[in-house]
C-alpha cells in the first residue's frame, strides 16, 4: 500500500492505517529504535509509542514522506528514552559514541547553559548538508540521523569502513567550522 | 550548546535528506518463495507417462532421474556475521516473520503433543548407552507414509501421529514445515523431504502432487538394483544433513524390489542466547553407570529457569532464535528413562510451567560438552506405537497404486547433535522403504557413549527437534 492510501486511513480514523504502517514500517522503526537504545524490549515500546503517536498526529499533519515521518518520531522517542535510561546509567552502545563524535562539532569553551533554538539549528545544519556531495551527505544522515555503526553503513554504501570514519571526521570539522561561520558557536 | 542539542536537531533535518541515504540501502526482501506450484507442476507433468515409461522415452526409467527437486526458501539475507545480522533491519524482517510463522504453527500442532509423549520413551528405549532421535523429523516421515495409505492402515498411523484425519494432518505439517524451516546466520534449521521411485512401476499422480506440495518431497526415479540410484539417494541424505551423519548414510541402500521410498531430513544449527565462557571449560568427572570418568565440561552463570518435577529436575537454555534446550538430571535412585515417561516433562516446553527459581537468581551451571550420535531400526518401534499392518501383506497403499502386496520394508532413522559452548548442531534423516514381500531384519544400534542424563532440543514453536539421554562421556 502506496503512503498516500495509509495516510488517507489515518484521515478516515480507520485502525487498518496502523496495521498497515506496521507491516510497511515495523521493522524500519524498530531497527532505528534499537540502533539507538541497544534494548530490543526498549526499542519495542518506542515503536509502540510511535504508532500512538503517529494516531494522534495525522490528522491534522499530512506527512508526504510517511518513513521520514515516522523515523523522526521514533528516534525523538528513542532519544529521550535514551536520555532517560542514560541518566540512570543504563545506557550503552553507539548512541554515546556517536554524542561524543558530536561533541567534536562543539568547541570545549562553549556554555552548555547558553540557549539554542533548536529549529534554526536544524535549519543550519540542512543548510550545510545542502552544501555537501551526496555521498557524504548520505554518510552523515546514516551515523547521524539513524544512528548506524559504520559496519553497517560500509555495508550500504560501499564505502569502506576507514573511508567512512575519515569522511565523517573532515564532515564533523568543517560543520564545526559552519557553525561558527553562522555564529552559532564562537 | 550541549552535544545532545546537536543530536535533536539532526532529527529533524528534511524528508528528502533522509529518503535519499535510505535509497542507499540494497534492494533486499526477505522472501519465502512459492516454490510449489513448479514442483507440483513437474511431478504431474513427469507422473502422467504411460504405464511402466517414462515421460518422452518408451522404455521403463532405468537411469537415475531427477523428476522435481523442491526449491526451498531463498536466504533471507547476504550478511553471514551473526552479531552483523543481529543488528542489522534483515533480523527485525525475519524476526517479524519467524514470528508469525511460529505462531501460526503454535495454533495447530498441539495434537502432536501425544506423539511426543508416546513415542520418545519407546524411540529411546532402555539401555545404558547414549541414545538420540529426531522426534519432529520421524512424525515428518509418519506423515507423508499416511498419505501413501488407506483404511485401516492409514488409520493406525493417523492415531499414532496424535490427529484426527488427513485434512488436519496436511494442515499441521504445512504449519510445522513453515515455523521450522529456516537458514539464517542466527539459526538454521533446513527440513527436506524426498520420495524415491522405482521408475518401473507406476504410481497415482493425486498422492505424488500431495507429497510434492504438501510435504515439499522433491522425486527422483531410477532403477533400485542401480547403485548410481544408491548413490543419488546417499548423496541426497549427506547434502540435506550437511554431512553430520555421513556413517549411516553409506549404509543406506535400496532393495531391488523397492517400489517407493520416502525420506526426510533436518539439519539444525542455533546459538546459545546466553554463551558459555570458553576460557572457563574445564575437566571434571562425571559418574557414569559403570563408574567415574573425567569429561568435559561447559560453565555459565546466568538467569536460567530451573524446573521441578516429582523425580528430576531440569535446566532451560535458552536459544536464540526463541527456541531451547531442556537438561532433564533425574533425582537421587531415578533414571533418565523414567523421567522421559513423565508428562510433567512437557509442561515446561508448552509453556504452561511456572520456573522453581524466582527470575533474579543466577544458575551456576556446568554441563558436559557432547558429540553423540545414533542410528535405529523403526520397524519393531513403530509396531510398538500402534502401526501394524502397514508391516503386513494386509497394508492398504491404493492412494499410492494399483499393486496389491505391498509393505513397509525398511524403517531406518539416524540422528546426531553436538552441544559445545557456541550452541547446538544436529542433523536426523528418517528413511521410510515400501517394497513388497516381507520385513528386513532390523540393524544393530549404535551410540557414542556420555553421562546420564535426558535432553529435549525445542523449537520456538515447541516442535521437539531432538530428545536423547546421554550417559557416558564421549572425550
Amino acid at each position: 500500500m502506496e503512503d498516500k492510501e495509509i495516510v488517507d486511513l489515518y484521515f478516515e480514523r480507520n485502525e487498518e492505517a496502523l496495521r498497515h504502517t506496521e507491516e510497511t514500517y515495523g521493522s524500519f522503526c524498530r531497527h532505528l529504535s534499537f540502533n539507538i537504545l541497544h534494548n530490543r524490549a526498549d526499542a519495542e515500546e518506542c515503536v509502540n509509542d510511535t504508532w500512538v503517536r503517529t494516531w494522534n498526529s495525522i490528522p491534522p499533519e499530512r506527512p508526504y514522506s510517511l518513513r521520514a515521518y515516522l523515523a523522526k518520531i521514533t528516534r525523538n522517542l528513542s532519544f529521550d528514552r535514551y536520555e532517560k535510561i542514560h541518566a540512570q546509567k543504563r545506557g550503552n552502545g553507539e548512541t554515546a559514541v556517536i554524542l561524543d563524535e558530536l561533541a567534536e562539532c562543539i568547541p570545549s569553551d562553549a556554555s552548555v547553559e547558553e540557549e539554542v533554538h533548536l529549529h534554526q539549528l536544524t535549519e543550519a545544519i540542512t543548510r550545510f548538508l545542502a552544501g555537501c556531495p551526496e555521498q557524504q551527505r548520505v554518510l552523515f544522515v546514516r551515523r547521524y540521523f539513524f544512528n548506524e555503526s559504520l559496519r553497517d553503513i560500509s555495508s550500504r554504501t560501499g564505502i569502506t569502513r576507514g573511508n567512512a570514519k575519515t569522511i565523517l571526521y573532515r564532515m564533523r570539522t568543517d560543520l564545526r567550522e559552519f557553525l561558527k561561520q553562522e555564529d552559532y558557536i564562537q | 550548546m550541549k552535544k545532545e542539542d546537536l543530536y535533536k536537531a539532526v532529527g529533524d533535518i528534511p524528508d528528502g535528506y533522509i529518503n535519499e541515504s535510505e535509497a542507499f540501502q540494497k534492494k533486499r526482501r526477505y522472501r519465502r518463495s512459492l516454490w510449489l506450484l513448479p514442483l507440483a507442476a513437474a511431478v504431474a507433468i513427469l507422473l502422467l507417462w504411460p504405464k511402466h515409461t517414462a515421460p518422452g522415452i518408451t522404455d521403463p526409467v532405468l537411469s537415475p532421474m531427477v523428476l522435481a527437486e523442491a526449491e526451498m526458501p531463498e536466504p533471507l539475507t547476504d550478511i553471514t556475521d551473526l552479531e552483523r545480522f543481529q543488528y542489522s533491519e534483515d533480523f527485525f524482517t525475519w524476526w517479524e516473520d519467524f514470528s508469525k510463522r511460529r505462531n501460526a504453527s503454535l495454533d495447530v500442532n498441539s495434537p502432536i503433543g501425544s506423539f511426543y509423549e508416546n513415542a520418545i520413551p519407546v524411540l529411546l528405549g532402555n539401555s545404558t548407552e547414549n541414545r538420540i532421535v529426531s522426534p519432529i523429523n520421524i512424525w515428518m516421515a509418519l506423515a507423508m507414509l499416511e498419505e501413501t495409505t488407506a483404511g485401516n492402515t492409514q488409520k493406525e498411523i493417523l492415531q499414532a501421529l496424535g490427529v484426527q484425519d488427513t485434512k488436519q494432518l496436511r494442515t499441521i505439517a504445512n504449519a510445522v514445515w513453515n515455523a521450522c524451516y529456516d537458514d539464517t546466520p542466527a539459526l538454521q534449521c533446513l527440513l527436506a523431504n524426498s520420495m524415491w521411485l522405482n521408475g518401473a512401476r507406476s504410481f497415482h499422480t493425486d498422492t505424488l502432487k500431495v507429497l510434492a506440495d504438501t510435504y515439499k518431497a522433491s522425486s527422483y526415479a531410477g532403477d533400485p538394483s542401480d547403485p548410481a540410484f544408491t548413490k543419488m539417494f546417499q548423496d541426497w541424505l549427506n547434502k540435506n544433513t550437511k554431512e553430520l551423519l555421513k556413517d549411516a548414510v553409506s549404509e543406506e541402500e535400496f532393495s531391488s524390489d523397492m517400489v517407493l521410498t520416502l525420506a526426510s531430513s533436518l539439519y539444525y544449527k542455533n546459538s546459545w542466547a546466553m554463551r558459555f565462557n570458553a576460557s572457563l571449560t574445564d575437566t571434571q568427572p562425571f559418574h557414569t553407570p559403570e563408574g567415574t570418568v573425567d569429561t568435559e565440561f561447559l560453565h555459565n552463570t546466568d538467569h536460567y529457569d530451573l524446573y521441578a518435577g516429582n523425580t528430576w529436575t531440569a535446566v532451560c537454555l535458552p536459544l536464540a532464535d526463541g527456541g531451547n534446550m531442556y537438561i532433564y538430571l533425574p533425582d537421587e535412585g531415578h533414571t533418565p528413562e523414567e523421567v522421559l515417561r513423565d508428562p510433567a516433562i512437557y509442561a515446561p516446553m508448552r509453556k504452561t510451567a511456572t520456573p522453581a527459581n524466582a527470575e533474579n537468581d543466577l544458575v551456576v551451571l556446568s554441563l558436559p560438552s557432547f558429540d553423540i550420535s545414533g542410528s535405529l531400526d523403526l520397524c519393531e518401534i513403530l509396531q510398538e506405537l500402534g502401526i501394524r499392518s502397514v508391516f503386513t501383506m494386509e497394508a492398504d497403499f491404493s492412494p499410492l497404486c494399483d499393486e496389491k502386496g505391498l509393505c513397509v520394508s525398511d524403517a531406518h532413522h539416524a540422528a546426531r547433535l553436538i552441544v559445545d559452548e557456541e550452541g547446538v548442531t544436529g542433523a536426523a534423516y528418517t528413511e521410510i522403504a515400501i517394497a513388497e514381500g516381507a520385513i528386513e531384519p532390523g540393524e544393530t544400534v549404535e551410540f557414542t557413549v556420555d553421562r546420564p542424563f535426558a535432553f529435549t532440543v525445542v523449537h520456538a514453536d515447541s516442535s521437539i527437534l531432538f530428545s536423547g539421554i546421554v550417559t557416558h562421556p564421549e572425550k
